[in-house]
């Protein structure tokens, strides 16, 4: 997740401005340096032949100003492909929450499909991220495709994102936010055209209500659904688990996604994410925790 | 005058376009939220708009009130104080010319890409 | 050429004996009474170096942590509380100390005086510091300490999201230490502006004079706006009123404004001194006077003024429209002139003079790299995209490090080898300096400059773990280590100073062979500087008067004779230096310490929701500031004093231009910054919040506001009458008891205004900040009241005459600023909704 291997447009004309600037903070740097250790290193008896004033004004008035002019000419304007100007391809409402993301794609119909902690953008189509909070200020950032904003409570920001690569990658909260403000990433799968609308129906067709066994389906109604939701249709207070077995991570970035690992995640969440918001499971029964992983594995 | 506020005046006086410079800094930045949220959002976003014909007339003001500053160093020097030394005096009087420049660039500074840049886009 | 004069051998006066006994502090519990600025001073700078130890140490905690992906080192909790301190104990409870310190040792020894302008106000500051220190430091060691971030962003800080005492702890506790960065706020622009050398015209004061006059105003406008931020995030928490919730009408980022708007303005109020630090040494060592005094001193100002227009650079991400953050950006780079000029001004000093390469000097270059690359990332950092990317990663973390250490704790470690002769009496070392010197260089260097590519790749900040596999392992392995280098690094500079003051050899006099008036004095100094107050002619007297040490050593000068035992100092113009008054210096008082306590109190009190407690700290710290106040002043008028050198002049007390007077207009300074920052509260929210104000709640009735702006305008105008009364010799006995009657009146009023007119505060943000406002005027209209009160006591008891006015007259600007914030608050209440239209 490096700004500096862009995947977007916006990321891609910041990580030209940083190698110019890197270059030319390092070359600054050092001529200061040199202007110093030749003052105090030189033969003392030759004078030195520069006029202060024109030091002054040259180093201190002229060279700043000119630097920086010429950097806010040709940086500022970079700054526009990440503002929404104009009409986007596609629209996504993404709402943070401690410490987790809540991600709207929206239907054919325009209808809202909730997901949680993994974003899905078709590639070379300008996407606008409408963000806001649930509960304390948050940042939506993916690194390689452009800028980050800030998800504040009350308040809804926008972003333009246009990826230019296939490929997933992974997105990061840069606000702290508290106790797990670590463990609050989301993963960004960046598809062709046909892809994503293949993803999005996919998404759309999800039904879980006759997955898995009655008894499988019995201990999620009872342990599970009071905050969460197999449905993308359906928004409640934690994340929603439509398609939880298609996902990379478990517990917004903290666990890779395996049979083994959402068994771990189930049983031992509160040691692997201390102080989430979920209960801690301990008072389960290995065999309730068993149904309840086979019901999120098995085929919606 | 009493000593105490003649020191305060001179001292005022000395970063008096600074002075000039902030009030401009806080208008702007204050009339461009106001303007948006009275004036805009702004459907086509244009040179010629407006909020940015408001700001322009804001930075305007401000550069008037810098000249005027520029023609008071210029024409009336700051008196100097009993027993004061010339080259203090002389110090002064520098230091203001110094910081009117310092302001008067500051204020073009910020005025430029103000007025090239599209107003009420988040 | 013969030897020159050295003071240590000379024979002592006998007045610089009876001065030794006048300016001494007691032995023992004495100890606690002292007020002389080198005994204040001192302690200043030791105590921030026990924090800065600390906090050195939670930064190794945290790097230790992070030295490996998903350490079990440190658990979340752990963690976030070490860096919301390290945060926190760096800012606020070492880098601002050590300044207040420095100055107050230095600038009275810089300025040729014997003590500061208000000696009890700065040991005042030192114990709200070490006392409001204690809070925040007993937290760390009962696992509560704050853990919100240093930044302390609602709605995370808000009770909801923090229910414990955590950020309760933090919000008294650094409110309780801010206390003393106003004392010195008021202290020093004071002290700087009319207690110094006769002579010291403003052209003529050390470059490190200006820096300090310059911050010290810093400090008097920018700490009020994260004062207000405290006090209404802490009445959100204790007694929920709703400033910052937006399902109450309020904003949570308003706290963010008000804490950036000091925040900003913090990082040049802990460079601005430093650099006045270096301009002191690089002549020194250049062995000539600095190019460019009246650029620096043009530099110093505008950076003071400009730096408090940059503080939404911090902001950036919050959602701010694009046209506006250019303001802020375009603003940011423009403060990279004023630096360029502090640099080049001192490049062009050592490129013209003979420059001779001591071990500070060393440091200085260390100064020169790293800070010019920290203000470089800076200008990167001030580029709004790139900011969007590198904002709130490892690079910020990399770029205020390189800033914080490059442009204060390199400065500060030239210093401490420069100025410690003077301090110590003993003779500069350098072996071991070189060693400690390339230590920390490197060990910083290999800890933070990677770390900017630490942030490129995709770090934030403040985590607490990180997984595995995404290109940060080296990185972060690399840091630690240099972490480690850089803290040994630390540990042998601080056994350098120490192994030096213990047992170094005797320094000679003034062993840089320094030009300025510091280096006159004994090393160490004596507890009342300057035997005798020499008049000064150029800005490095040592240089250009020979003589002067012999002078101020014999006695040849001002106030070289003690009488009644009379502790005395110059006052002098602001602009020429000519002196105008004889100021009396206090001597030693339990007061400032009991205050403080009981301030503390108060505090305390707060942090345990015992209310009524914290009212008792407050009305108790109230009245012994009351009765310390007692003690200024004289009981009857004297005659102009000898000041020797047949100079013949008025005490302090009996001039118009006295400290106490500018005390006050200062003060009212702070006062009046916190007012703006609460107006600026108040019309934010109603500009941003929506549906502001709530329908119902405004209730036009003038009847009540203008019977309370009358009684505060009738307030100052009796206070201005008895002034008038009082300087013409008559009495003002009946003006005072008016002014003290309309003050309770005028404080029933609001206290109406505030009980019936307004729904209850913690419905609404807008009821809740009209309350506010309307606490605010009739707190200022109560103090009317009380002051009237004190002052026709101290009249009866023979302070006041017609000769002694200055506290009517203090009283009475005070009255003026209260009839001042009660008519525009008024009007603002009623008018604004008028104006709108809103009125039902």
């Amino acid at each position: 997740m490096s700004t500096l291997v862009p995947a977007g447009q916006a990321a891609r004309d910041v990580a030209w401005i940083t190698w110019a600037m890197v270059i030319g903070s390092g070359f600054f740097t050092l001529l200061m340096t040199a202007l110093g250790l030749h003052a105090v290193y030189r033969r003392s008896d030759r004078p030195m032949r520069m006029s202060s004033r024109g030091m002054l004004i040259g180093g201190g008035l002229v060279l700043p100003l000119a630097v920086s002019g010429v950097l806010l000419a040709f940086g500022v304007p970079t700054g526009y492909s990440m503002l929404s100007i104009g009409e986007a391809d596609i629209e996504i409402r993404v709402t943070g929450h401690q410490w987790w993301w809540q991600i709207e794609h929206a239907d054919a119909e325009g209808q809202s499909l909730y997901t949680a902690n993994e974003l899905h953008l078709p590639v070379g189509q300008r996407a606008d991220i409408h963000i806001t909070s649930a509960d304390v200020i948050h940042a939506f950032w993916v690194p390689v495709l452009g800028g980050k904003l800030d998800a504040v409570p009350g308040s809804v920001n926008t972003i333009r994102l246009q990826p230019t690569r296939v490929g997933v990658y992974r997105g990061q909260c840069a606000e702290f936010c508290g106790a797990q403000h670590a463990r609050m990433g989301f993963e960004v799968h960046v598809h062709e055209s046909e892809d994503f609308e293949a993803f999005r129906a996919a998404l759309a067709r999800q039904d879980r209500t006759l997955a898995g066994t009655p008894q499988q389906r019995q201990a999620f109604a009872e342990h599970c659904a009071q905050c969460h939701s197999t449905s993308p249709r359906e928004d409640r207070l934690g994340p929603n688990l439509a398609r939880l077995s298609e996902r990379g991570w478990l517990g917004a970035g903290t666990l890779r996604n395996d049979a083994d690992n959402l068994r771990r995640w189930l049983a031992t969440h509160q040691t692997l994410k201390p102080d989430n918001r979920m209960p801690d499971h301990a008072s389960l029964d290995a065999d309730v925790l068993e149904a309840l992983a086979r019901f999120l594995e098995a085929a919606p | 005058m009493r000593p105490a506020l003649f020191s305060i005046l001179m001292l005022l006086r000395m970063g008096a376009g600074l002075l000039v410079w902030a009030s401009a800094f806080v208008m702007l930045y204050a009339g461009h939220a106001l303007a948006c949220q009275w004036l805009g959002p702004l459907p086509d976003v244009q040179l010629l708009n407006p909020v940015t014909g408001v700001l322009a007339a804001l930075a305007l003001l401000h550069m008037v009130a810098l000249g005027a500053l520029g023609v008071l160093w210029w024409r009336y020097p700051a008196r100097a104080a009993e027993d004061e030394p010339p080259r203090t005096h002389r110090f002064r009087q520098r230091t203001e010319g110094l910081l009117l420049v310092v302001s008067v660039v500051s204020l073009i500074w910020l005025a430029i890409p103000l007025l090239v840049t599209p107003p009420c886009v988040a | 050429m013969s030897a020159p004069f050295d003071p240590h051998t000379a024979a002592q006066t006998p007045d610089q004996a009876v001065l030794t006994r006048l300016f001494s502090t007691p032995p023992g519990w004495g100890r606690l009474s002292a007020v002389n600025h080198s005994v204040i001073g001192i302690r200043f700078i030791v105590a921030s170096l026990v924090f800065f130890v600390i906090g050195g140490l939670l930064a190794m905690l945290l790097r230790a942590q992070l030295a490996m992906p998903g350490n079990p080192f440190l658990d979340h909790e752990a963690y976030n509380q070490i860096f919301t301190m390290h945060g926190t104990v760096m800012m606020f409870l070492f880098a601002i100390p050590l300044i207040e310190g420095l100055a107050l040792y230095f600038i009275p020894k810089f300025l040729g005086a014997r003590d500061l302008a208000f000696p009890r106000l700065s040991a005042f500051g030192f114990w709200c510091y070490v006392f409001g220190g204690a809070i925040l430091l007993a937290s760390l060691f009962l696992g509560v300490a704050p853990n919100a971030g240093w930044f302390m962003y609602t709605p995370l800080s808000s009770g909801e999201y923090t229910p414990g005492i955590n950020s309760d702890i933090w919000l008294l506790g650094v409110t309780f230490v801010e206390v003393s960065a106003i004392a010195f706020g008021i202290e020093l622009v004071v002290t700087v502006l009319k207690v110094r050398a006769a002579g010291m015209s403003l052209s003529r004061m050390p470059l490190f004079g200006w820096y300090i006059l310059v911050t010290a105003a810093m400090m008097v406008v920018g700490f009020p706006p994260l004062i207000l931020g405290s006090v209404l995030l802490e009445m959100e928490r204790a007694f929920g009123w709703p400033f910052f919730e937006v399902a109450r009408g309020g904003d949570p980022l308003l706290w963010a404004h008000l804490f950036w708007l000091f925040g900003h303005p913090e990082v040049y109020i802990i460079f601005l001194p430093a650099a006045g630090a270096v301009s002191m040494m690089i002549p020194t060592f250049a062995r000539r006077p600095i190019i460019g005094y009246t650029w620096l001193v043009a530099a110093v100002i505008a950076t003071g003024v400009l730096s408090f227009g940059l503080w939404v650079h911090h902001m950036f991400t919050v959602g701010i429209p694009h046209l506006a953050l250019l303001l802020f950006s375009a603003a940011s780079m423009l403060v990279a002139v004023p630096t360029a000029i502090q640099f080049f001004a001192w490049l062009a000093t050592l490129w013209h003079g003979r420059p001779v390469r001591r071990l500070p000097m060393l440091y200085l270059f260390g100064v020169l790299f790293v800070f010019v690359l920290g203000g470089l990332t800076g200008v990167m950092l001030a580029l709004v995209p790139f900011n969007w990317q590198a904002h709130d990663t490892h690079f910020v973390v990399a770029h205020l490090h390189y800033v914080l250490i490059g442009g204060f704790v390199f400065p500060l470690l030239a210093a401490a080898h420069y100025w410690l002769p003077l301090i110590s009496g003993r003779a500069p070392s350098e072996r071991v300096g070189q060693w400690a010197f390339w230590l920390i260089f490197v060990g910083f260097n290999v800890t933070f400059l990677n770390m900017h590519l630490t942030g490129l790749v995709g770090m934030p900040r403040r985590v607490y773990t990180y997984t595995a596999g995404l290109g940060w392992e080296w990185l972060n392995l690399v840091s630690t280590i240099g972490s480690f280098v850089l803290t040994i690094g630390f540990a042998l500079f601080f056994l350098d100073l120490l192994m030096q003051v213990y047992a170094g050899r005797r320094t000679a006099h003034n062993p840089w062979q320094a030009g300025t008036l510091e280096w006159s004095l004994t090393h160490p100094p004596a507890n009342y500087n300057f035997a005798a107050l020499v008049p000064v002619a150029s800005r490095e007297p040592l240089w250009d008067q020979p003589g002067l040490v012999e002078d101020i050593h014999h006695g040849r000068g001002y106030l070289a004779r003690t009488r009644n035992d009379w502790q005395e100092t110059l006052g002098v113009d602001a602009i020429s230096g000519k002196p105008d008054q004889i100021i009396l210096l206090p001597g030693p008082s339990y007061l400032p310490f009991i205050t403080a306590a009981l301030l503390g109190v108060f505090f305390v009190g707060f942090l345990f929701g015992q209310y009524l407690l914290a009212l008792f700290g407050a009305g108790a710290a109230l009245l012994a500031a009351l009765r310390w106040a007692w003690h200024n002043g004289l009981p009857q008028d004297h005659p102009d004093q000898d000041a020797g050198s047949g100079l013949s002049l008025p005490l302090h007390s009996q001039v118009h231009d006295a400290p106490g007077w500018w005390g006050m207009v200062i003060g009212l300074l702070v006062n009046g910054t916190f007012y703006i920052s609460l107006l600026f509260g108040y019309l934010y929210l109603w500009a941003v919040a929506p549906g502001w104000p709530p329908a119902g709640y405004i209730d036009i009735n003038l009847f009540w506001p203008l019977v309370t702006a009358l009684f505060a305008v009738l307030g100052a105008w009796t206070c201005r009458w008895a002034v008038a009364r009082g300087v013409d010799g008559k009495s003002p006995a009946l003006a005072l008891a008016a002014a003290l009657l309309l003050g309770l009146l005028g404080t029933a009023g609001f206290a109406g205004q505030a009980l019936i007119g307004l729904p209850h505060p913690t419905t609404h943000a807008y009821a809740a900040v009209t309350t506010f406002l309307l606490g605010y005027c009739g707190l200022h209209t109560l103090l009317t009241g009380v002051f009237a009160g004190y002052v026709l006591l101290r009249w009866r008891a023979g302070y006041v005459s017609a000769r002694r006015s200055l506290e009517l007259r203090v009283i009475t600007l005070w009255a003026l600023y209260s009839a001042g914030v009660t008519l525009i608050s008024l009007g603002l209440i009623h008018g604004l909704p008028t104006l709108l239209g809103m009125a039902t």
